[in-house]
């Protein structure tokens, strides 16, 4: 110890500066390192992102399609419903902000029933997107799931293809079963909840009510409009 | 672990040894909440077993090239990167695939074996031994995967291989095999709790095979 006590303090300062900028650079170094890192995952989220953003739309839509003959018969409407479309956009009802699409399915002279998207913000991981088929008098036709994150082998049960919850809205108005009935039987409502999954139903019952409120509000209307929904794509 | 940990020791490790569900007790997050039924647990395996692959070769590709004070950082960053990339593809390229695994792929960033395995093994090991590691470890854990699904499905609705047509395409709807009928699903076996003691039980059973 007194050796070192002896030693000029110059060459200590010297000594303890130098290690200080030794870990300085390496501390700079190694930061700059993670932020390349995080520039480039996050770059390559980004330009995946984009480069598939348009084309899992497309999918969407595609599946809507060949989604729609499970909930309402073919035979029923004549006109080419993929091409008879508005876009409505409708935050209270809709769920979202963005803009949602309204098919409207119809005989020659006769309007027969629409078929609209909209979102239940409220999942248990996230939105859920959700086609609903409603027919010209306000009664649904059926509801489909278009895509979810829900827990796998819980909520997930909302698709049509894993068990036949969604099969209980058939047939439903706005007024038949009146509003507070629009719950889950555990709320005081009359609709059944999934074993082990209560949120989900929630916000998927909640949502299709409010679209059900929405098709009523604007009714005939819906028809009227013409079909905008390809120019909105441009 | 070593370099000169030979491909038949690296399979047997994945797949017995150092099972990833058995031994490690790693990915227990997913693992308890999938394994309802036995496709459920066999969709969450394959999709576990890509991320992990590719992790693991990736990590081995830069493991030379990053301080290894930042790596687990780092390593957290590709893995999420990853896990991301793989589920926008999938959605975009194989939509009717995407819809049936796209609900696993979000868990499995919350799988610590993807990480487990870019630690312990790839970032010491050259890329062919790590992808044959991400395959061994990924089939390990699958396969335990599979059979508490079964498990859980046998005890809590009397069926195995319920679903099998989601995965497996349509030819696989008379799979099902239907043991009893069930008025009320055992819930307890369907639900978590009934997960933590189905996988007790074969942790209980691996160590009795081990042992004799």
């Amino acid at each position: 110890m007194t050796g070192v006590a002896k030693m000029p303090d110059l060459s200590t300062d010297t000594a303890r500066s130098n290690q200080h900028e030794e870990m300085k650079r390496a501390v700079i170094k190694n930061a700059l390192i993670l932020a390349v890192f995080a520039f480039i995952s996050t770059g390559l989220i980004a330009i995946t992102h984009i480069l598939t953003k348009d084309k899992i739309a497309q999918e969407i839509e595609l599946a809507l399609v060949r989604q729609l003959s499970q909930i309402v018969p073919a035979e029923n409407y004549t006109n080419d419903v993929y091409k008879d479309c508005i876009v409505i956009n409708n935050i209270d009802f809709l769920g979202t902000d963005e803009d949602q699409k309204l098919y409207r399915m119809r005989n020659a002279e006769d309007d027969y029933a629409v078929l609209l998207t909209s979102v239940a913000p409220d999942g248990y991981s996230g939105k859920i997107h959700l086609a609903v088929a409603i027919s010209q008098q306000g009664k649904i036709l059926g509801v489909n799931i278009l895509s979810h994150q829900e827990t796998p082998g819980l909520g997930d049960k909302i698709e049509r293809i894993k068990s036949n919850w969604l099969q209980q809205f058939e047939g439903m108005s706005s007024t038949n079963p009146e509003e507070k009935q629009w719950k889950v039987k555990k709320d005081g409502g009359q609709f059944d909840a999934l074993t082990g999954a209560t949120i989900t139903p929630r916000a998927v019952i909640k949502t299709v009510y409010k679209s059900l409120v929405f098709y009523q509000t604007k009714n005939k209307s819906l028809f009227e409009t013409n079909s905008n929904c390809e120019k909105s794509n441009d | 672990m070593t370099d000169k940990l030979s491909y038949s020791a690296i399979l047997k490790n994945g797949l017995w040894s150092n099972n990833t569900a058995l031994v490690q007790l790693l990915g227990l997050c997913p693992l308890l909440a999938v394994t309802g039924t036995l496709i459920n647990g066999l969709g969450l395996g394959i999709a576990t077993t890509f991320v992990l692959v590719g992790s693991n070769v990736t990590v081995s590709i830069i493991r030379n090239h990053i301080p290894k004070e930042i790596r687990i950082p780092i390593f957290v960053m590709l893995i999420a990167s990853f896990v991301t990339n793989i589920q926008m593809l999938m959605n975009a390229f194989t939509y009717e695939l995407y819809l049936i695994l796209g609900i696993f792929i979000p868990l499995i960033v919350t799988n610590c074996a993807i990480i487990g395995r870019a630690e312990a093994f790839a970032s010491r090991n050259k890329p062919l031994p790590s992808f044959v590691d991400g395959v061994a470890q990924g089939v390990g854990f699958t396969l335990v995967l599979m059979l508490l699904g079964a498990l859980r499905e046998f005890v809590g609705q009397g069926t195995i291989l319920d679903g099998a047509h989601l995965l497996l395409g349509g030819w696989a709807k008379d799979l099902t095999l239907h043991f009893y009928l069930t008025e009320q699903k055992f819930l307890f076996a369907i639900l978590p709790p009934g997960a933590f003691i189905g996988l007790g039980i074969l942790i209980a059973l691996k160590n009795k095979i081990q042992n004799n």
